[in-house]
């Protein structure tokens, strides 16, 4: 070591450089510590040379000469070249047999832990007895190389099926891009290149040696059916014995003319340790990886995957994945499905695609649970019988598409989220929407050939073609499809609790979306419900929370949508829909702060939108929806939201009247009650003016009214809340032969009726009271008993009610639980 | 290395001079380590499964017994510059052969016979040559074409220097010796080196840990 004229640096970098390469492992920090005045640059520059060095020594192991004998075997020839090594044919003299010997020369740099590892792993492996595997006769090292002895057998591997099949097929290169890449000739620097044109079986690197086969041709799917089942076999053989494969793919299943051995089995996993350098070779292993692979967590099922993909190949002729970088193909195992093997071949049978696509499955828990079960799946196809798998609908998928997204991974927990995700499919399941109308036109073909076909099963084709044909209605359509599962989520979710709540708002807009309505439907939220929700709780409770997770879950779910896309009007109108129903939902928990933060939020998007387009209608009535729902921390002046609203909709009377209404509701549970009966006036005129009303209207209408009426008897003016109550019933009867569903208009108008004849009675008009009562009777439903809406609180005795239940002696006695009217509640 | 003792290495060498092959043998069998480096270093990897190191240095120790007497000609010249050159010829001669006439991987060769130089490709194969999973690996297979290009756009002096030192592990008096520049400069030039490297591994996704 000389230090003449030597730039100081130098001369630590070298005796670095030194120490690495006695096997040391200097500590940079010590470098840095020991030179004070050169601490900085040691720091930056000493990992660069311990960077070089340690790479440099995989460099080195790679091309390390190979013996012409290892041990016991003698080495006859080269038989081919892989990612993992060199095989060759050799002679294991003792025995005087014929061996493939498979030389791990990349694994010579491994430290002696690892080598410790592969050889017990290849131990294990060695110790696998089965029809489909082939057998291990050795494992060892020699001079540092390890080395894996096997039956020689005399076949082709699959890799070199399909090459011939492809090519006899007429695919050139350019028409799947990715065969040059997919092509399992080993590239590995060390190896000999293979030009395209050089038959494949040349080119094989597992245990077997090349035979002129004539073999199974292209279309022969019992043959890929068989081949699978044999192997799946095996595979659950060693699983049973613990041993993983971790590298299935058609390169390591050989066809020996009759049936299928499965070859290398624990290799896979200590290549992980070292170094794959050339692309051809990663993309030949990745295009079998388990997306779970990618992030390390292999289990049996991913040896599924890896056969799944295989036979995938074995169908369509293209690996599952077309990509022409390691990069792009590991983005696209993550993030996407394959193109289903009908859509490249339509003779692939329905079943066996059925099947490959639940083995390749991107869910390890949603795949063959075992590869016993994918075996007998594929035996079920050979002969005959039905399967086992389900081909996987949009709800599936979405399902599985909010797994692996993150913001949506919280989610889990509920599966009411599952519903609302179901309508993300159209989001997500854009591409699936070609796929979906091309199974269509199957299902339909095959609907019309079964002569027999019921009723049923036709309807089912009509729904299936249906449903295709709103996925087709591209991104506008499916937003729409989104928003309505949400909606009928939230209201899941927020049904129960709603009683407990006790602020029916009514449904401002009852057109146009498809919901509204007192009570059902997916925009019931925002009607008064006409009859307690089954299994009603006694008020807020741990439901309510849980169900309020899950809105602030989907929450998320469309912030982070909102983020990833451009911010569009339509999808800032989601994200404000959301926060409104999480404000609401905040609102029964009891937690004010988080109502008004998402109150804001909505606000703050719909202002924008409102103002820069002041008259989309959808943005103003989300707005005033917004508004009318204001928790009563947002403003200093407890009216200030419902001034915003008469604003907004002034020209509208329905949205007045409805504003109106809520402004009724909200005084009269601060106790304002003329203030409440002023608005509730209003707001029956408004409803009444309204020219067009959609026949929802009605019962929006009645349910004014009907809160105007209880609130009018409550205060002793029976007479003024007859009138309102005849109003209403004159209204609605006529609305009873209007097309369209009646049942809420039914219900409305019993629990007019009811409402009615409680007032005469009160009137002393007894005959009024009893035709009145005998009217409701015709339109008694079950779910009004319980007392429900305006009229009697939630069965757990909520006191908002404001008639407090009815006479005891009725039959439909909500005063059973309330007391008797007139007393006890008010 | 100077640690070899120069005096073991002049005494052969007056015996080689003096007609005693085993002589050269010796020396070359001191040198071979070296020189086994630099070939692995500079052996085309399209070359990797064809040629070994091994065949190469064979070839060269003919040529060198073939050509001593012209190393006695300049006698002053380091021997290990001289073996180096010889290998470095023969190196160029099996490019040549094997890379020129076939159609699939004939990229331009340089047809005058001197060593190849650490050219980027080779460097960049071998700072990449490592990783501890498959996507870490697949994520090389891109990293490379970048390391490539940025090892490009370095002064060849300063790769070659980088490749002197750590590839073939030699000292920085021989680094010098072979470049034709003075220690000292040698010694800035790789210290210069080392900053540029770490400044481009730094730009290489995956290498930055």
């Amino acid at each position: 070591m000389q230090s003449d004229d030597r730039d100081p640096l130098d001369v630590l970098a070298e005796e670095f450089a030194d120490r690495m390469r006695r096997g040391e492992f200097p500590s940079v920090s010590d470098y840095a510590a020991a030179h004070p005045d050169h601490a900085d640059e040691l720091r930056e520059l000493l990992p660069a040379v311990a960077q070089m060095e340690l790479l440099k020594r995989n460099k080195h192991a790679v091309t390390k000469p190979i013996p012409d004998r290892l041990g016991d075997y003698r080495i006859v020839r080269e038989v081919g070249r892989g990612g993992m090594g060199v095989v060759f044919e050799a002679v294991q003299e003792s025995l005087g047999r014929s061996v493939a010997l498979k030389i791990l020369a990349r694994h010579a740099q491994l430290d002696a832990k690892r080598r410790k590892r592969f050889l017990r792993e290849a131990q294990a492996a060695a110790k696998l007895h089965h029809t489909n595997i082939v057998p291990v006769f050795g494992v060892g090292e020699h001079d540092g190389l390890p080395y894996y002895a096997m039956q020689l057998i005399p076949g082709v591997g699959l890799h070199a099926l399909v090459h011939n099949w492809r090519k006899r097929a007429g695919r050139a290169a350019g028409h799947a891009p990715s065969e040059s890449l997919a092509r399992p000739v080993p590239t590995v620097s060390g190896s000999r290149p293979v030009p395209l044109s050089e038959p494949a079986a040349a080119t094989k690197t597992g245990s077997s040696v090349e035979i002129d086969l004539t073999g199974p041709e292209y279309g022969d799917w019992a043959f890929v059916a068989r081949a699978g089942a044999q192997a799946a076999e095996a595979l659950h053989y060693a699983h049973k014995h613990g041993v993983l494969h971790r590298d299935v793919k058609p390169g390591n299943l050989i066809h020996d003319g009759e049936i299928v051995w499965v070859t290398d089995f624990g290799l896979a996993k200590l290549s992980e340790s070292d170094g794959l350098t050339a692309t051809g070779d990663i993309l030949g292993t990745l295009q079998y990886l388990a997306p779970e692979c990618l992030t390390g967590d292999a289990d049996p099922r991913s040896d599924v995957y890896g056969l799944g993909a295989t036979l995938y190949e074995l169908l369509t002729l293209e690996p599952p994945y077309p990509a022409d970088s390691p990069g792009k193909l590991i983005k696209m195992i993550a993030d996407t499905d394959p193109v289903h093997p009908r859509q490249l071949n339509p003779d692939v049978p329905r079943d066996l695609e059925t099947i490959v696509l639940k083995a390749m499955n991107r869910e390890p828990r949603l795949r063959y649970a075992s590869a016993r079960e994918f075996a007998a799946d594929l035996t079920a196809f050979l002969e005959d019988r039905p399967i086992k798998a389900r081909r996987t609908g949009p709800a599936a998928r979405a399902w599985r598409w909010c797994r692996r997204n993150p913001a949506v991974a919280a989610l889990a927990a509920s599966t009411l989220v599952a519903l609302s995700l179901a309508a993300v499919a159209g989001w997500v399941g854009y591409a699936h929407t070609t796929d979906a109308l091309a199974g269509e036109a199957a299902r339909r073909r095959d609907a019309e050939v079964a002569q027999r076909a019921e009723a049923t099963a036709r309807r089912d084709a009509e729904d299936a073609r249906r449903k295709a044909q709103q996925m087709s209605a591209r991104l506008e359509a499916n937003l729409k499809l989104s928003l309505e599962t949400f909606e009928s989520v939230f209201d899941a979710a927020a049904g129960s609790a709603r009683p407990g709540f006790g602020i029916p708002i009514p449904a401002i807009r009852a057109h146009g979306r498809g919901h509204g309505g007192p009570g059902g439907g997916p925009g019931g939220p925002l009607g008064p419900p006409p009859g307690p929700p089954p299994g009603a709780p006694g008020g807020p409770s741990e439901l309510a929370s849980s169900n309020a997770a899950v809105l602030e879950a989907v929450l998320a779910f469309y912030d982070k949508f909102a983020e990833q896309n451009a911010p569009t009007q339509r999808l800032q109108m989601e994200a404000a829909k959301a926060s409104r129903r999480v404000c609401e939902a905040h609102l029964w928990l009891k937690r004010p702060e988080k109502a008004v933060a998402a109150f804001r939020r909505a606000v703050g998007l719909l202002e924008p939108l409102h103002a820069a387009d002041p008259k989309d209608e959808d943005v103003r009535d989300e707005l005033v929806m917004t508004y009318a729902n204001a928790p009563v921390g947002a403003f200093a002046d407890r009216d200030a939201p419902m001034k915003r609203v008469a604003e907004l909709a002034a020209t509208d009377p329905w949205q007045r009247g409805s504003a109106q209404f809520s402004i009724g509701v909200i005084r009269q549970q601060a106790n304002d009650e003329p203030g409440a009966i002023e608005a509730f006036r209003a707001a029956t005129a408004a409803l009444a003016e309204a020219a067009a009303r959609p026949p929802q209207g009605n019962t929006e209408l009645a349910a004014a009214r009907l809160w105007f009426a209880a609130l009018l008897s409550k205060r002793g003016q029976y007479k003024d809340s007859r009138k309102v109550l005849e109003d209403s019933v004159a209204d609605l009867r006529p609305a009873l032969n209007a097309p369209g569903p009646q049942n809420q208009t039914r219900e409305w108008l019993g629990v007019t009726y009811f409402a009615l004849g409680e007032v005469c009675r009160q009137l002393k008009d007894t005959g009024a009271a009893e035709r009145a009562f005998r009217e409701g009777g015709q339109f008694a439903v079950a779910g009004f008993l319980g007392g429900g809406g305006p009229w009697g609180g939630g069965p757990g005795g909520k006191k908002d009610g404001p008639f407090g239940g009815f006479p005891g002696g009725g039959p439909w006695g909500g005063g059973k639980k309330d007391g008797p009217p007139g007393k006890g509640k008010n | 290395m100077p640690a070899e003792g120069e005096s073991g290495i002049a005494d052969l060498l007056e015996r080689v001079r003096a007609g005693d092959q085993p002589a050269l043998a010796e020396l070359y069998a001191k040198h071979r380590d070296k020189l086994r480096r630099m070939v692995q270093l500079r052996l085309d990897h399209r070359l990797a499964g064809r040629v070994s190191p091994s065949d190469v240095l064979q070839e060269a120790y003919i040529d060198a017994v073939k050509r001593i007497e012209h190393y006695f000609e300049k006698p002053d010249q380091p021997f290990f510059g001289w073996l180096r050159l010889i290998v470095g010829q023969r190196l160029a001669d099996v490019h040549r052969e094997h890379l020129a006439q076939k159609r699939s991987v004939g990229h331009e060769v340089p047809m005058d016979r001197t060593a190849p130089g650490a050219d980027s490709a080779c460097l960049a194969a071998c700072l990449l040559g490592s990783g501890t999973s498959p996507s870490h690996a697949a994520a090389r297979g891109e990293s490379f074409v970048k390391l490539e290009g940025a090892l490009e756009q370095m002064d060849p002096l300063d790769r070659e220097v980088l490749a002197l030192r750590h590839f073939e592990e030699l000292s920085n008096t021989e680094t010098a010796e072979l470049l034709g520049i003075q220690p000292a400069a040698a010694s800035k030039r790789y210290v210069r080196a080392l900053a540029r490297l770490k400044q481009i591994l730094e730009t290489i996704p995956g290498f930055a840990e």
